[in-house]
């Protein structure tokens, strides 16, 4: 099941007819019918907004916007959260400690220990990124890439190279935002390259030579000293990488833990945004303009062939589709995308290196979250590096952390309770300290045992729907 | 006539399952073709189509478009005919009527040469199939499943990839009015794999339906469907054959010597008798393919073999191969 692009058992399954098999385009019906139905349920709500409208002919444009944010309101929702997340975390872990007596109650460490520090956030973005690239061709056109890894390092070295000048024809000081898109598509063509002998397989075989693919350019790479002086640790970038609009200062950004633009006190309200918070907001709309271009390309004709293609490919093809090239223009800019994530990471790090970009695990990485979120969806890539970084920030010492604060809330009896001479304080530094990569194979273990469509794809199976389309009807039935 | 065989054979390591079939099927004819198991019926649908290459022989195809355009071409450089008949339509109509002889236009109806086609090009000429298993898109919803089959039919709309797909209405309109068409209005938002088998039939020949076929090729479609719902299908047949050129591999002898206008009988992949049902019902030879077979003495022997000739076929070619 894990590497089967089915996301249902076939044959007649008893699923409910509505069920819509958490696959994002199933209904193909042009008006959604439960968008209709809450119509009705909000007539009264709209007309009191129509009436507020200080012109009385702007009725139409009124009740235009309305339903397009009905329509997108799970979208805002989930952007808004993710864009009030950094302000959350600031708050909650700010609360300050309580002595209550006895002993102290301290929610903020707590917090700490438990949100996902901003340097998790950001790499959620990259990775999230990534998977939702990997996810639309594998999870749609139902070829796994398993070399996906190989378009995220090459969109990482071209910005690194072009930044240092390494690439002959492209000037040194050409801002990020273009050989971002260099990057990405030098990816499409490098893929349409492995497409084209690898589309005449199918299955495992399609997984395994594009897994060759990309060992071969990572052996490459690692070995290749014009890349960068020491190849096998990578180059590293000069300068930093710029977000925005190339040649406008006031309009880009840098991004880097380091490098990157700090403001302080935002438009006068006493807001500090640091360079980490900088680089997430950026890279975040980077990601969120990438998400909805592929958004629309799934719900886009072309679209539906690559849904066709991994429902019945033989059937696809009888009914009159050059299959071939439809899976090449899929897995093409399946690779522009995973190409700007990479390119993203390497911007933001000021660095790539063959072992965190070109590598396999890189697209085991994304395989895993792409299960987790849900195989077919395209957001739930997002939702499950989501889950994957939370993981590994409460199972890391790094920023916050389980271990820490086990360390520092436990009385120091208990730490040292000792049976059969090993004490629990030696528990958690073993067990939990760092050890993320252990419970996450675990978790995937479960997931695919007992959550085969992952966290989005469960969801939309008890909506019924797509999240975007049943969650406004939901929330009429409690407003009422 | 659509479409054409010559000598059409195909080879499987040892085994001829299609053996220099000369076939010709006319346009909005019926044609059933029958035949004991693994006589070859499949393979040659799957000849025709370009999912197998033939190992000898030709196919030839004259799609509708691609006649019309011949026939323009014709009355641009034949003054004569360009006098007669003023447009493409009156030419088709003087042909058609038998009022002008195929012959006055010959030179200029070049078939085309499907041979070597794959199965989306055939696809695209107007050759179409459903399948004997039910081979549809299982998880999305049933109108989808023939949407995405009028899309093919649209030039480059599948490419429009910056485009909502709700945007197309005219992909909707058809899809629907096909389903309309096969009794499946109902179940549009359904997921093609919660359909029952008989509905799946149905959602099979929609899916054929959908190409605007010049040819449909049908491959046993009451196959597993219950007796009551044979009707239903058979009624469609019928149906669909008003407007094109039907094929139909089936075993089921009531719909095919009911409904057909010629019927063709396959036997280790030779094209033993065609001919009306009640010549076919008359055939020694098909009589001889379907109760006797070739070893198959003891077989006319046990005698009782009479409608269950299927089941007969079916046992007789597994000794067949083996043998």
């Amino acid at each position: 099941m894990a590497i089967s692009p089915t996301r249902r058992p076939d044959g007649d399954d008893d699923t409910d007819a509505r069920g819509d098999g958490g696959t994002e385009s199933a209904s193909g019906q042009p008006a959604t019918d439960s968008l209709e139905e809450s119509q009705v349920a909000t007539d009264t709500t709209e007309r009191t907004t129509m009436t507020e409208e200080p012109g009385g002919d702007d009725a139409e444009g009124a009740h235009w916007t309305v339903q397009y944010a009905r329509d997108h309101l799970a979208h805002v929702l989930v952007i808004g959260f993710f864009a009030l997340y950094p302000g959350l975390v600031a708050v909650l872990t700010g609360i300050p400690a309580l002595d209550i007596g006895f002993t102290t109650v301290d929610p903020g460490a707590f917090f700490d220990a438990f949100l996902p520090a901003m340097t998790f956030m950001i790499a959620m973005l990259f990775l999230g990124l990534f998977a939702m690239s990997f996810d639309f061709i594998s999870g749609y056109t139902g070829y796994l890439s398993f070399g996906h890894a190989a378009f995220y390092g090459i969109g990482a070295y071209v910005v690194v190279m072009a930044a240092n000048g390494d690439i002959p024809i492209v000037p040194e000081g050409t801002p990020f935002m273009l050989t971002l898109l260099l990057g990405a598509t030098v990816a499409f063509l490098v893929a349409l390259a492995i497409g084209a002998v690898s589309f005449r397989l199918t299955g495992v075989y399609f997984a395994m030579i594009t897994l060759g693919f990309a060992q071969v350019i990572y052996e490459l790479v690692r070995n290749w000293d014009y890349v960068a002086t020491n190849p096998q640790e990578g180059p590293s970038m000069s300068g930093a990488a710029e977000i925005g609009i190339p040649y406008v200062d006031s309009l880009s950004f840098a991004i880097g833990r380091l490098a990157g633009d700090s403001f302080e006190n935002v438009l006068g309200l006493g807001i500090d945004i640091s360079a980490t918070l900088t680089s997430y907001y950026a890279i975040g709309l980077v990601v969120l303009g990438c998400y909805f271009a592929m958004q629309r390309i799934i719900h886009s004709p072309f679209g539906r062939v690559m849904i066709a293609i991994r429902e019945n490919e033989e059937r696809a093809r009888a009914v009159g589709y050059n299959v071939f090239w439809y899976k090449m223009a899929a897995f093409g800019m399946s690779a522009f995308f995973a190409a700007i994530a990479g390119a993203m990471f390497a911007g933001y790090r000021g660095s790539a290196s063959p072992d965190s970009t070109f590598y396999f695990l890189v697209t085991a990485d994304a395989l895993i979250v792409t299960i987790v979120g849900g195989i077919g969806t395209l957001a739930g890539p997002l939702f499950g590096s989501f889950f994957f970084e939370s993981l590994e920030d409460i199972l890391s010492s790094q920023q916050g952390g389980l271990a820490p604060y086990l360390r520092e809330t436990l009385p120091e009896a208990m730490l040292s309770a000792d049976v059969a001479g090993i004490t629990f304080l030696d528990v958690i530094n073993t067990v939990v300290d760092g050890r993320a990569p252990l419970y996450l194979g675990i978790v995937f273990v479960l997931f695919v045992l007992f959550v085969p469509n992952g966290l989005l794809g469960s969801v939309r199976d008890r909506l019924g729907g797509t999240v975007a389309k049943r969650l406004p009807a939901h929330l009429e039935r409690y407003r009422k | 006539m659509v479409l054409w065989t010559q000598d059409l054979t195909k080879e499987f390591d040892g085994i001829t399952a299609v053996d220099g079939v000369d076939f010709s099927l006319e346009a909005g004819e019926l044609c059933s073709v029958i035949g004991p198991n693994g006589a070859g019926k499949t393979t040659f649908f799957n000849l025709l189509t370009g999912v197998l290459e033939p190992t000898r022989g030709q196919i030839e195809f004259m799609p509708t478009t691609h006649r019309r355009a011949c026939l323009e071409r014709a009355l641009e450089e034949s003054s004569e005919l360009a006098d007669e008949h003023g447009s493409v339509d009156d030419l088709e109509a003087a042909l058609d009527g038998d009022t002008l002889p195929n012959e006055a236009v010959a030179e200029w109806l070049e078939q085309l040469d499907i041979t070597d086609a794959s199965p989306h090009e055939t696809a695209l000429q107007g050759l179409h199939r459903s399948y004997q298993i039910t081979n549809v898109f299982p998880t999305v919803s049933v109108l989808e499943n023939v949407r995405v089959a009028v899309q093919a039919h649209r030039g480059n709309d599948a490419w429009r990839f910056w485009r909502n797909v709700n945007a197309f209405d005219d992909h909707y309109t058809e899809a629907e009015a096909i389903l309309e068409r096969v009794g499946l209005a109902s179940y549009a938002d359904r997921l093609a794999q919660n359909l029952s088998h008989g509905e799946k039939r149905n959602l099979e020949i929609g899916i054929a339906l959908a190409g605007e076929p010049d040819v449909l090729l049908l491959d046993e479609p009451t196959a597993g469907v219950s007796s009551e719902d044979v009707d239903q299908v058979t009624d469609i047949i019928e149906d669909v054959a008003g407007d094109y050129a039907v094929m139909l591999i089936e075993h089921n002898m009531d719909v095919v010597m009911d409904i057909s206008d010629r019927i063709a009988v396959l036997n280790r992949g030779e094209l033993i008798e065609q001919g009306e049902p009640a010549q076919i019902r008359q055939s020694e030879a098909v009589q001889q393919a379907y109760l006797g077979g070739y070893d198959g003495e003891g077989a006319l022997g046990g005698g009782e073999a009479t409608d269950g000739g299927e089941d007969k076929g079916g046992a007789d070619h597994t000794s067949e191969v083996a043998g």
